[in-house]
């Protein structure tokens, strides 16, 4: 599903807009500083606050992302389902010290922590641009 | 060849010669910094990488400090950073490798979601670039250790691509070896530096324990060279000797500076008394019982009839076997001893003896008249007879010795036997012409040669004499 030309659009490089819908139908749009490449089938995205990405993810699992390649501007929606959260293990490790490397750059260790990395499956990606 | 194809040719060529001549340099060197600056330069000059720096584990502190830096307008050589404070950091608290592609925009982003929760940002330490956007930092593991960081940054967004990660890693990897090399250097260096301080301090111990030693060595000496002035106090002097013998020799050597050996000599009415005591041991034990034996001897002398030579004996034995057993052990301690009564007037001389011999020499010969076969003290001996005195007549001009052990229980170097009875009466046959202190030295002195290398082993007391 994931090839390599979107790679580039997961480095993190120009941030993603995600919109999730709630069970009622209320949509939310929101920008992520990166969507994380797990495999050909998963991406993942950071789980620092309860926001309501979380609220509709827990009422409506499927969520919506642009990523931009920084390469070439090339646009692409993923179509994404939440599969679950991880709180261990080496993709965790990974996300949680790039997070924690900025943040005790900034003062701002103990304050952002990552909580979990949602992994969601990627059910279908359409270059939009 | 394709494009594509010759650039991975070429930069794999380039890979192999950048990390071939970091395996030569750690070939040639044990300093760390050197090798590290060698890398760092090589690093640009094969890649471009401008900016990378060597951070080294200073564990104690928790801190990575700066060994080798390249390309930066500021000396950041000796700064440090802490684990587990910012990229660099965060890779030596994780010990994995973390590659950043836009440290600017995740800074911003950092700073303003603290504004909006309130948090005020604090600047952290800044080791490098501090407008850094792409960043590559490797641990420099060696068994499972951490022993620094490597670490390329760059200005551009996005510079390094996962093959820069790769030669990083690669380098770090050697880098690591020469770390590995000079942190064993170092231990063993401290560890000479160790045995260095424990020799200097063993050896000022040594210093002083001999300076100890020395010194007590010293107080004991002195004390028994004055123990040695009392010992002779106790000895028969000279000029007491000459008023009553024209013609006299002693030898008085103790092996130590004292001795169990005594002589001793007493002017009478009609004579005089002439013994001589080899005491248990030598030395200071030895020293004391020859002083505890002559004030017995003096005691029962005064307070006895000298009619009976033998009664007076047997009272020396009594009396000092009841000053020596107080102990509930049985007594070791006592003395051989001989004792003569001249009467001048009369040319007669009185013996009895302890395990002592007189020697009598006269036209005749050698005559030995033996004591009895038991000393005086040791419980061992208190149930054998003393013998009878013997008296007996003699010439002007007639000699006669007594010696303690230490004469014929000398052991010879050549015949690997004592002295003994047989060689002293050879000796005085053939010396008995002499004066008494001829006799006594020409003794010591053919003891001496029949010694040759061997120890002397115990006191040696002579005493010989020829009645006016």
């Amino acid at each position: 599903m994931i090839k390599e030309e979107h790679l580039p659009a997961m480095q993190g490089l120009i941030p993603a807009c995600v919109t999730t819908c709630s069970a009622a139908g209320e949509p939310n749009a929101t920008v992520v500083s990166q969507v994380w490449y797990v495999d050909e089938e998963h991406v993942a995205l950071s789980h620092q606050f309860f926001n309501k990405t979380r609220r509709n993810i827990s009422e409506n699992p499927k969520a919506a992302v642009m990523i931009i390649s920084p390469e070439n501007g090339s646009a692409y929606d993923l179509t994404i389902s939440y599969e679950r959260t991880e709180t261990e293990g080496a993709l965790f490790d990974e996300m949680d010290m790039q997070l924690e490397a900025i943040a005790s750059m900034t003062g701002m260790s103990g304050i952002f922590k990552l909580l979990g990395a949602d992994i969601y499956k990627v059910e279908s990606i359409v270059q939009v641009a | 060849m394709d494009n594509n194809l010759e650039e991975r040719l070429e930069r794999k060529t380039k890979e192999l010669e950048i990390v071939q001549r970091v395996a030569v340099a750690l070939n040639a060197s044990n300093e760390v910094e050197t090798i590290a600056l060698l890398m760092l330069k090589l690093m640009e000059e094969y890649f471009d990488f401008q900016h990378s720096i060597l951070l080294v584990l200073r564990p104690e502190e928790e801190v990575l400090e700066v060994v080798a830096t390249h390309g930066y307008e500021v000396d950041n050589l000796g700064k440090t950073i802490s684990v587990g404070m910012g990229v660099i950091g965060m890779v030596a608290k994780k010990q994995r490798m973390m590659r950043m592609a836009n440290l600017g925009a995740q800074r911003k982003y950092m700073q303003a979601i603290s504004k909006n929760t309130g948090n005020e940002a604090v600047a952290g330490q800044i080791v490098g670039l501090p407008d850094a956007e792409s960043q590559v930092a490797i641990p420099m593991m060696a068994e499972d250790r951490l022993l620094g960081v490597l670490s390329i940054e760059s200005k551009k967004i996005n510079f390094y691509n996962p093959q820069d990660e790769t030669l990083v890693t690669t380098l770090a990897n050697l880098g690591a070896v020469s770390l590995k090399n000079a942190l064993y250097l170092q231990q063993v260096e401290e560890a000479r530096e160790q045995l260095r301080e424990i020799n200097t301090n063993l050896e000022q111990l040594v210093t002083e324990r001999t300076k100890e030693l020395a010194d007590a060595h010293a107080d004991i000496v002195s004390s028994i060279s004055y123990a040695s002035r009392i010992q002779r106090e106790f000895i028969p002097r000279s000029t007491t000797l000459q008023d009553h013998l024209e013609d006299f020799g002693v030898v008085w050597q103790p092996r130590d500076v004292v001795g169990g050996d005594f002589y001793w000599f007493q002017p009478q009415e009609n004579g005089y008394l002439v013994g001589l005591g080899d005491c248990t041991g030598h030395g200071v034990p030895g020293a004391f019982m020859s002083l505890v034996s002559i004030s017995t001897l003096n005691r029962i002398v005064r307070e006895n009839d000298l009619s009976d030579l033998t009664s007076l004996l047997k009272q020396f034995d009594t009396s000092l076997r009841a000053q020596l057993g107080r102990s509930e052990e049985e007594s070791r301690d006592g003395l051989d001893f001989g004792l003569c009564y001249l009467s001048p007037n009369e040319q007669r001389l009185r013996f009895v003896g302890a395990k002592m011999s007189l020697f009598h020499m006269n036209g005749d010969g050698v005559n030995e008249i033996s004591g009895a076969r038991k000393s005086i003290g040791y419980d061992t001996a208190r149930k054998r007879p003393f013998r009878d005195e013997i008296e007996i007549t003699y010439s002007v001009g007639d000699t006669f010795l007594m010696a303690s052990d230490g004469v014929i229980d000398q052991m010879g170097s050549e015949t690997r036997m004592c002295y003994g009875k047989q060689r002293l009466e050879k000796f005085l046959a053939e010396h008995k012409e002499e004066s008494a202190q001829k006799i006594c030295d020409d003794l010591i002195s053919t003891l001496s040669i029949y010694r040759g290398e061997n120890a002397v082993l115990d006191d040696v007391t002579v005493f010989c004499f020829r009645p006016n």
